[in-house]
Parts: structure tokens; sequence; C-alpha cells
């Protein structure tokens, strides 16, 4: 590499026995063809997660993960620490922003047949990062202690409670007691600060070593043209120049929401009063929200939220089940994975928006 | 106890040759494998159970919250001046550390209930104008004078509280 004669370079690769990694690195190759551009959105997802450690260690400087002090440290935050209304809405958009980056991760890797052998790892790995993010925007919502965050939690907790046999036992110790309150906030905390940062971590660690290990997958029709016909571009130095184009652009689009649209906060959670007129979680829950809401109190012997759960458990073992059945040997069953994954996303989209004009 | 007096003569025999040693001179045939499998079982037996015995006081530690805030068990609650609820009135108040709903009727009857949804666990509240009792979360409606569930997603009826005057003090108690 042009940057060994640099003998500083040269020092620090020796000293950290980076020698097999650069090589790596000089080899790597991404593929060049019209669907390359889903490619990106793996490294948005983790620039917003950058962003997310960041204003997350910034916000803890201020924070009080206190019944009587939470709302009042965000207010604080908000209006009289200076930016502070920045850092926390960086925080809030860049957590939107990130499951958004990684729905279009998600689904482009889905439809893309990328969850096929050698990667239903990578695949199942990603899942569980889904997950984790959805625990980080679960945990996190709660700790402002405004009155959206408190009824959110409640109905969180109340579908966890739903869980065949360990429900009751994992909202039980969620909650801390059987009223949202000072242990709910506590436990969600640490959970939100320790607990998830280092899941993500450790998972992300495991996703990207696979990512690595098996390189980029190419889409069906990428592999179905001979080898001379496929192009690829080196990912150092040229993919990784475009990483960092995207990220600078996601960024200036991070920056732009905040300053236009800054992240505000609502009544104090009072949590002996009425859930208010039109109360809605985040959009990611949105649809989930709207469909509960449609599911009739008893659906034959079951009752209605417990076939609402169930019905989102199958959703989600279909998408881990994805590497498992559909191997590429069978066409119905590569169709029929196909037409899943448009069902499920039309209707969280269609439910999403029902949701937000409800 | 053959196998491991074998053993001990033969102490240049490296591990594992034990059975085969046996198998030479036992009549009664070799229980070195049938023991080292027990012994395993014994093991991992142990260190299950250990592991489960170590989980114990951090289980402990994280239930003790909750029990202690179950503890605080209310019986009756005053809410109030029965002139302050005039007919067709309502109001959200704490009833021990649970949100709980006191309405009155257009005829004048007081009825309380728990004010937890039976859905997914949101606080209701009285509808004036509907005269209905409704959760602003997913829709659900319930009686008012019952707490029967009438429309929408909740499963099961309100959990009704006792609502009394006494000497002109609305007092709600358990049912």
């Amino acid at each position: 590499m042009a940057t060994s004669s640099n003998p500083l370079f040269g020092w620090l690769t020796d000293r950290l026995a980076l020698a097999p990694l650069l090589a790596f690195a000089e080899k790597k190759k991404v593929p060049v063809h019209k669907h390359s551009l889903w490619y990106y959105l793996g490294g948005i997802a983790l620039v917003f997660l950058l962003v997310q450690i960041v204003t997350g260690l910034l916000l803890m400087v201020y924070y009080i993960p206190e019944l009587d002090s939470a709302y009042a440290s965000i207010l604080r935050i908000n209006t009289n620490i200076e930016f502070g209304w920045f850092v926390r809405s960086l925080h809030s958009w860049g957590a939107n922003l990130m499951i958004l980056a990684l729905f279009f991760h998600l689904f482009s890797a889905y439809f893309m047949k990328a969850y096929r052998s050698p990667r239903e790892l990578t695949w199942l790995t990603g899942l569980v990062l889904l997950i984790v993010a959805f625990g980080f925007g679960f945990t996190g919502y709660l700790l402002p202690w405004d009155e959206v965050a408190f009824f959110a939690t409640k109905i969180g907790l109340d579908i966890t409670s739903q869980v065949p046999v360990i429900g009751e036992f994992m909202a039980g110790m969620l909650r801390g007691g059987d009223a949202v309150g000072q242990s709910t906030l506590s436990r969600f905390f640490m959970i939100h600060v320790i607990v998830l940062p280092i899941s993500i971590l450790a998972l992300l660690g495991a996703h990207l070593w696979l990512v690595q290990g098996h390189g980029m997958s190419e889409p069906e029709s990428v592999q179905a043209l001979p080898e001379a016909e496929r192009e690829y571009e080196p990912f150092v130095p040229n993919f990784a120049l475009k990483d960092a184009m995207i990220w600078l652009l996601v960024l200036n689009v991070l920056a732009t929401l905040v300053t236009l649209f800054p992240w505000g906060l609502g009544v104090q959670a009072d949590p002996f009063a009425p859930a208010p007129a039109g109360i809605k979680p985040e959009w990611y829950f949105l649809g989930m929200f709207q469909f509960l809401k449609f599911v009739p109190a008893h659906v034959g012997p079951i009752e209605g939220e417990k076939a609402g759960l169930l019905f989102f458990s199958l959703i989600g073992l279909g998408f881990a089940a994805a590497p498992f059945l559909d191997t590429g040997k069978s066409k119905a069953m590569s169709n029929l994975f196909h037409w899943f994954g448009i069902v499920v996303l039309t209707g969280f989209i269609v439910l999403t928006i029902w949701g937000f004009v409800a | 106890m053959v196998c491991s007096a074998q053993q001990s003569t033969d102490s240049a025999k490296p591990e594992g040759s034990c059975q085969g040693g046996c198998g030479g001179g036992g009549t009664g045939g070799c229980h070195s494998e049938g023991r080292r499998g027990f012994l395993k079982m014994l093991v991992g037996g142990v260190a299950v159970f250990w592991a489960g015995l170590t989980t114990v006081p951090f289980f402990r530690y994280l239930v003790s919250g909750k029990e202690e805030s179950e503890g605080i068990a209310v019986s009756q609650v005053t809410v109030g001046p029965e002139s302050d609820f005039p007919p067709g009135s309502s109001k959200n108040f704490q009833f021990g550390n649970i949100p709980a709903l006191l309405i009155r009727n257009d005829a004048g009857e007081f009825s309380a209930f728990n004010a937890v949804c039976t859905h997914l666990g949101c606080t209701v509240q009285y509808d004036k104008s509907d005269k209905n009792i409704f959760c602003a979360c997913h829709g659900g409606q319930f009686n008012p004078s019952t707490g029967e569930n009438i429309a929408g997603p909740p499963p099961k009826p309100l959990s009704p509280l006792i609502a009394k005057v006494v000497e002109g003090v609305v007092i709600v108690s358990r049912a």
C-alpha cells in the first residue's frame, strides 16, 4: 500500500500486527450492480449508532433517573443547558433514523435473498440486532417520564406479560413491582445504558465479522452472470470513500432535522391520570399498535391480545426461518418467502400510515 | 474398585487404558465406562446445581423491590365531598398504588372501578358525552355502571370498587 512509505504507519503496522488485516482490506472487493446502493445501509445504521453512543454519554451527564427528577432533568437539558436541545434531539432523531436504516437494511437484504447459505448466522445476528434496537427504543422512551412514555411502557409491559409461561415473570422483573414507577425507571435506565449497549456491541462485532468473512452477498440475477461479466470495485479506497461520503450526507440530514424540528417533551407523567386522547407510540411500533386496536376481545379460544402477540411472533419466526427454508433449491419456497416479505412490508406500511392518520 | 487397584499397580499406563486392563482381568466385566459416565453426570449435575444456586441471591435481589411495592395495601380512600360530584361527573384518582375511576351517573348513583384497562393496562376515563368509560390507547369501552366491556379489544370487565357516601363524603373501598 502507498501508505507503507510512512515510517510511523510502518512502525504501527508492525507493533499492532496489522499486516494480515491490511492484506485483507487490500483484497476486499465489493460487487457493483444495479442493487449496489443497498450495500450502504448497514454502514448508515452504524454511523447512527455511533451518534447514539456519543450523544447518550453526553445526556447522562445531566439526566437523573429518579421519579421526581427525570422529567425536570430532561426539561433542563432542553431549555437551560447550552446546546442541550441539540444533543437530546440528535439522540432522539438519531434513534429513529437508525431504526429506519435498519428496516431498509433488513428488507433489502431479505428481498435480495442475502440470508441464504452461508450467511444464515449473519441474517440471524441482524434480526437480533434489530430486536436489541427495539429494546433501546422501548427502554429509552420511558426515561423522560412524560405522559406518552408512561403509557407506552404500560402497554409494552402488558404485552410482555401475555407471553405464555414466562411473560408475567418477565414483565414483573422489568417493572419491578405491580405498577410502573421508580423501580421501572431504574431498571429501564440500567438496561438502556449498560445491558443493551454491551449486547449491541457484542452482536455487532459478530455480525461484522461474518460480513467480512463471507463478503457481500450478490443477488440471484448477478450470481447467474458468468464470472467475466460481474463487476467489482476495491473496498479500499473506492467503496470506503463512497461510504464516508454517504455518512457525511446522512449526518447532514440528521443535523437538518434536529435543527428544524428539535425533539419536544410531552406533559409530565401522572401515574393516576387517564391515558390522554390520541396517544400513539413511536412510528416503528405504530403498525403493531394499530393492529392491536382491531384484534377483537377473543379470537377463538384465545384472548385478543394473546392472539395479536402470537401473530407478531409468527411473523418474527417467519423471518428467522427464511434462511433454513428458502435455501435457493426450491423455486416455490423462494416465491413463498418473497411474497411473505411483500405482505408483511405492505401490511406494516399500511398500518403505520393508518395509525398516523387515525 | 478392581479398576483403580489395577491402575495403582501400573502407573505407567496412560489414562483411558483402564478399560482394557479391567476387561482382561475381571470376570464380572468392567464398570469403568459406566463409572466415568456417572462421574461426568455427577460433576455436571453439581455444576448445574451450583450455577442455579448462585443465581438465587441475584434473583431475590431483583424481586425484592416488587414485594416492597406490593406491601402498600389500601382498603379505602376518601375521594372528596359529595357536593364535588354533580350528576354526570367523574374523577380519576389514586387508590393505593393503582389508578381508579369514580363516576356519578345522571341519576346521582356512584360507581367506582380499578381504572386499569383489561386490554393492555392503559388508564381508562369517563366520556361524559357518550356516557361510557373508554380507553384512549386502543379504543376499548366499558359500561359506566357495571364496568362490563362493551366494545373494542378489552377481553374482561373492569374490576369494581365500592363507592359509598358516608356523612356527605364519597368513600371508595375494595369490593
